[in-house]
């Protein structure tokens, strides 16, 4: 069933819908209770779904258009014209003019020209820049229209009704192009780590919560689904700059080699990760592949020491488990490797497991060099995990975009009412 | 010392060391009870320990039975039987960790039937892995296992058990013997734990966890490593700043009997220390009450016999110093004490009279004894002169010239019969009126010399019959001396004159002098007969003499002219043993 732009059929379709299937098919209503960490995952998570981007990417695609129809280039690519879709209106029921988009795009970027006409916006840029597309799906160049001194209208699936340190509320916008979303309102409440949304989940305080991948599983045997970005999270263990010598070369190669980062990312992970070769996810980059993801157990030579400390934040499951199979790993090709929690007083560790959060630039050189050198072993790119109460059905694409933004306009509420 | 002091000094003593003698022997006796008794306590605390163990690795064993026959062991059995392309490896991974969970155990690992790790609690990386303690012929009873986990190796008390109708599970359990387990253990108060882990080759303290109030730095470390080496329980006495704590390690040892592990048992001796230290301070205290007691006894009983006593021994040294008038009227005294005093009294008194009759005897037997002396020097020289004038009167019946003859004859005789009288009277009255030194620097080795030289003559006639040697020991260092040198030359005239006297058989006469400090000394040595004890007791009285002729008053003469010079004399002698006579004289007269 397609979403409507009124409420009204919706409120008939539920009605029957209820006399003939039960909670099967969606149906509009209801309030989402989201939680998230902080306001900064917030606004990256669920502004996507407020102010939208001319282009939007896709994984093997590349960028597609989304509020622009179509773009094209002149000039080698200095110069951009972006074909705005028609009868796209605003939260505040006005259309979206060109010269809106402009001005919004003028406030982000004060070094390209960027004029408008009727239907479209054109970009004169200072050099050529092919993957202005690309570029134009990022959050940054959201489209956000100032009425007044604190209002900014958007033209997402999602109006931001109320917004404070501790919560959010964003109300479905009616006149949205693809339709009104099922939900009426999503609730986002903000100041919660990951193992008290997981509770919070649990306790059916929570509708949608993120999760360690690690508790995907977990989500799904008590009857919930579990929604997940593109891998785009890197694990890597980063020796320390008194292990970075050249003296230890051959220990930092056999120890990189000696990775399963297959099984990592398939069993301990459960498939919400993938091997990582380099920085930057491989449906992201064409970086080429540095480490080792084949289960081949270096041979005992020379030169090598036997003995590695990694430290890890133990409050992280996530990387503990990691550090934990890596250490599993190693083992068995004859370096044993101590896991150590990260306190105060520990001794100075030779490595420690990071998590790099969302890399999408390809490296620095000094980063090249690293990972040439193996100071820097990339394990996994993870995705970003949510747990869904089963009250949450999915009805049309995903809940989760690759990039990890929210994309709830076709999420609908089981046993709701609007 | 005072009678006092020697009181408080004997108390005080008696008292300390009467304390002192408890207080060790019920320390000793303490101590030797205590650590019967510390013994006995840390062998039977090591036999419950032991018990303690068996239960642990029965719990162990039933926790693991009772997860090898559950329905979860079950299920994963099926999933993993499954094709591998049907196979989640991932569903089984937190599989081991929540029966873990619920039955209590720190190490659980489920094992498929090729050795492969299908879940592990204490490790859930681990998965796909082989184990490597399950496979090798584990006992079926519990062993002790050194577990490998992803942050240290882990002592572990292990079982492993087959799964039922699994298709060849295995299910491998255990617990850790770590802090826990030590908590777990009731100790009584005062004994401690440790366990150490044999996780290196070389014993480290690293390695020792303790139970909760046992000492870290207990000084294991030699102990431990011989029970390492040894393999055998040890029981041994350790050391600690606190007292000496009797300690027994057993081996814990692996199902191949290594040594994986010690386990200790010790006593504290901090009871006993504190009891023997409460006995000696209580032995101080009571050494010290005692000593207070004694002072207040010592106090009490000067004040009613020591002072009594003290002003009694005053009162005698008032009186021998000469001071007859002394009483103890003033004493406060009871009792025998105050017999005593009255008893002084009237002693005091009866000697005072029979110092004054004795004085008296002796006043009126010196005056008889010079009237004796008198009568006899008077007569002497009386007797020629009465029969003289009787001769004469016969002599009146003579013719005129035999009587002018006896007449002349009779002078004479009257002349020296009074001449004699005249003499003797001359020394009674010389002794009575004894002129005052004059005095002058003399050197006293001077006047023995030219005194001795006097008598060489007269020891020279004696060579014949009873030859006498006189010899001088002089101090070459004599200072001179104040002194009156010629009464100072009739005092050793007089001596020098006795000396012969007392040797008519002849013998050595030895004069020596001596300068002592602000004294001259001069000593008279004669190896007469010497004289008895009576005899020295009443030499120096005038008139008294043992000699058939003699005035009796030359050695009181020396006493008068010594006392002049306010030196003293007296006199050593002894039957067979010869006679000194001494002579102190103070170099400058005041």
């Amino acid at each position: 069933m397609k979403r409507c732009k009124s409420l009204w059929p919706a409120l008939v379709s539920i009605a029957f819908a209820t006399a003939t299937l039960s909670g099967a098919r969606p149906h509009y209503g209801g309030v989402l209770r989201v939680e998230a960490a902080d306001e900064t995952i917030a606004r990256e998570r669920a502004l996507p779904m407020v102010y939208e981007t001319l282009t939007q990417f896709e994984p093997g695609h590349g960028a597609q258009p989304l509020l622009a129809r179509t773009f094209s280039s002149a000039n080698g690519g200095s110069r951009w014209r972006f074909e705005l879709r028609a009868g796209v209106s605003l939260h505040d029921g006005s259309t979206l003019e060109p010269w809106q988009v402009a001005t919004a795009l003028r406030a982000v970027e004060r070094t390209w020209r960027i004029a408008a006409d009727d239907t479209a916006v054109v970009i004169d840029l200072p050099d050529t820049t092919p993957d202005l597309p690309a570029r134009l799906a990022d959050q940054r160049y959201a489209v956000s229209v100032k009425r007044g001194a604190e209002q900014a209208l958007g033209t997402g699936p999602f109006a931001m009704e109320r917004a404070d340190a501790r919560s959010w509320t964003l109300r479905a916008h009616d006149g949205h192009r693809n339709g009104r979303p099922f939900l009426d309102r999503i609730e986002i409440a903000i100041g919660h780590s990951v193992a008290e949304q997981l509770a919070g989940l649990e306790a059916g305080r929570a509708d949608v919560v993120a999760i360690q991948p690690t508790d995907a599983r977990r989500v799904t045997q008590r009857g919930g689904s579990v929604f997940a970005s593109m891998p785009g999270d890197l694990v890597a263990v980063l020796f320390e700059p008194h292990r970075a010598t050249d003296a230890i070369a051959a220990t930092r190669s056999a120890f990189a080699a000696a990775i399963q980062r297959e099984a990592i990312a398939r069993v301990l992970l459960q498939q919400l990760a993938s091997p990582a070769a380099g920085l930057v996810p491989a449906w992201r980059s064409n970086e080429p592949g540095r480490a080792q993801s084949t289960l081949s157990v270096p041979p005992r030579t020379a030169g090598v020491e036997r003995e590695l400390t990694i430290r890890v934040d133990a409050n992280d499951p996530l990387l503990r488990s990691v550090a934990e199979r890596v250490a599993a790993d190693t083992r068995e090709a004859g370096i044993t490797v101590r896991v150590q929690p990260a306190t105060g007083l520990s001794p100075r560790a030779d490595a420690r497991l990071v998590f790099l959060p969302k890399v999408t630039r390809p490296p620095t050189r000094v980063e090249s060099e690293q990972l040439d050198a193996f100071v820097l072993v990339p394990i996994v790119h993870v995705a970003q995990a949510y747990g869904a109460s089963e009250r949450v059905g999915t009805w049309n694409g995903p809940a989760v975009l690759p990039d990890g933004a929210w994309n709830f306009a076709d999420l609908w509420l089981r046993n709701s009412r609007p | 010392m005072s009678l006092r002091a020697r009181l408080f000094l004997l108390v005080g003593g008696l008292v300390a060391v009467s304390v002192g003698a408890v207080t060790g022997i019920v320390a000793g006796s303490a101590r030797r009870t205590f650590e019967e008794a510390d013994r006995r306590r840390t062998t039977a605390q090591m036999a419950q320990i032991r018990h303690e163990f068996d239960r642990a690795g029965d719990d162990v064993a039933r926790a693991v039975e009772r997860v090898a026959a559950s329905d979860a062991v079950q299920r994963i059995a099926l999933e993993a039987g499954r094709p591998v392309q049907r196979t989640d490896p991932g569903a089984l991974i937190g599989e081991a960790g929540a029966l873990a969970a619920a039955h209590a155990l720190d190490i659980l690992d489920i094992v498929s039937s090729d050795g492969t790790i299908l879940s592990s609690a204490e490790w859930p990386a681990r998965f796909g892995y082989r184990h490597s303690w399950s496979t090798m012929g584990a006992p079926a009873s519990p062993f002790l296992q050194l577990v490998e986990l992803p942050q240290e190796t882990a002592l572990s008390l292990v079982v492993v058990r087959r799964a039922t109708g699994t298709g060849g599970l295995s299910i491998a359990g255990g617990r850790k013997l770590n802090d826990a387990f030590l908590k777990s253990l009731t100790l009584p108060d005062g004994m401690h734990a440790w366990l150490y882990r044999s996780l290196e080759p070389e014993t480290a303290r690293r390695d020792l966890i303790a139970s909760a109030a046992a000492p870290q730095n207990a000084r294991l470390e030699p102990l431990i490593a011989r029970v390492r080496q040894s393999g055998r329980e040890t029981l041994e006495t350790i050391d600690r700043p606190d007292g000496p704590e009797l300690v027994d390690a057993i081996p814990l040892a692996g199902r191949d009997g290594a040594v994986l592990g010690v386990f200790l048992v010790g006593g504290s001796s901090r009871e006993l220390a504190s009891l023997i230290s409460q006995i000696r301070w209580s032995g101080i205290g009571i050494a010290a009450a005692g000593v207070a007691i004694g002072l207040a006894l010592t106090y009490v009983l000067a004040s009613r016999v020591t002072r009594p006593i003290e002003a009694l021994s005053d009162a005698t040294r008032a009186i021998a110093a000469g001071d007859w008038n002394v009483t103890t009227e003033g004493i406060t005294a009871s009792g025998e004490v105050a017999a005593l005093a009255k008893s002084f009294d009237a002693m005091t008194r009866q000697l005072v009279d029979q110092r004054d009759r004795l004085v008296q005897a002796e006043r009126v037997a010196a005056w008889r004894e010079l009237a004796r002396r008198l009568a006899h020097e008077l007569k002497n020289p009386l007797f020629p002169l009465r029969l003289t004038i009787d001769n004469l009167r016969r002599a009146r019946s003579l013719p005129a010239a035999e009587f002018d003859e006896v007449m002349t004859e009779s002078l004479q005789t009257l002349d020296t019969g009074l001449g004699n009288l005249n003499t003797v009277i001359g020394r009674f009255s010389d002794f009575s009126r004894m002129p005052p030194p004059e005095f002058a620097v003399v050197s006293p080795n001077t006047v023995v010399e030219q005194t001795a030289a006097l008598f060489q003559a007269r020891v020279q006639e004696r060579d014949a019959i009873a030859p006498i040697r006189l010899v001088l020991d002089l101090d070459p260092d004599a200072p001179s001396i104040r002194a009156d040198g010629e009464q100072l030359g009739r005092v050793v005239q007089n001596l020098l004159l006795n000396a012969i006297d007392a040797m008519p058989r002849g013998g050595e006469i030895r004069v020596a002098t001596r300068a002592s400090g602000p004294l001259f000394r001069l000593s008279v040595f004669d190896s007469g007969e010497g004289l008895t004890d009576e005899e020295c007791k009443r030499l120096f009285t005038p008139y008294y003499t043992t000699k058939q002729h003699g005035t009796g008053l030359g050695l009181a003469i020396a006493q008068s002219v010594v006392a002049d010079h306010h030196g003293r004399i007296w006199v050593e002698s002894g039957a067979g043993r010869g006679t000194t006579f001494h002579i102190e004289i103070p170099v400058q007269q005041k």
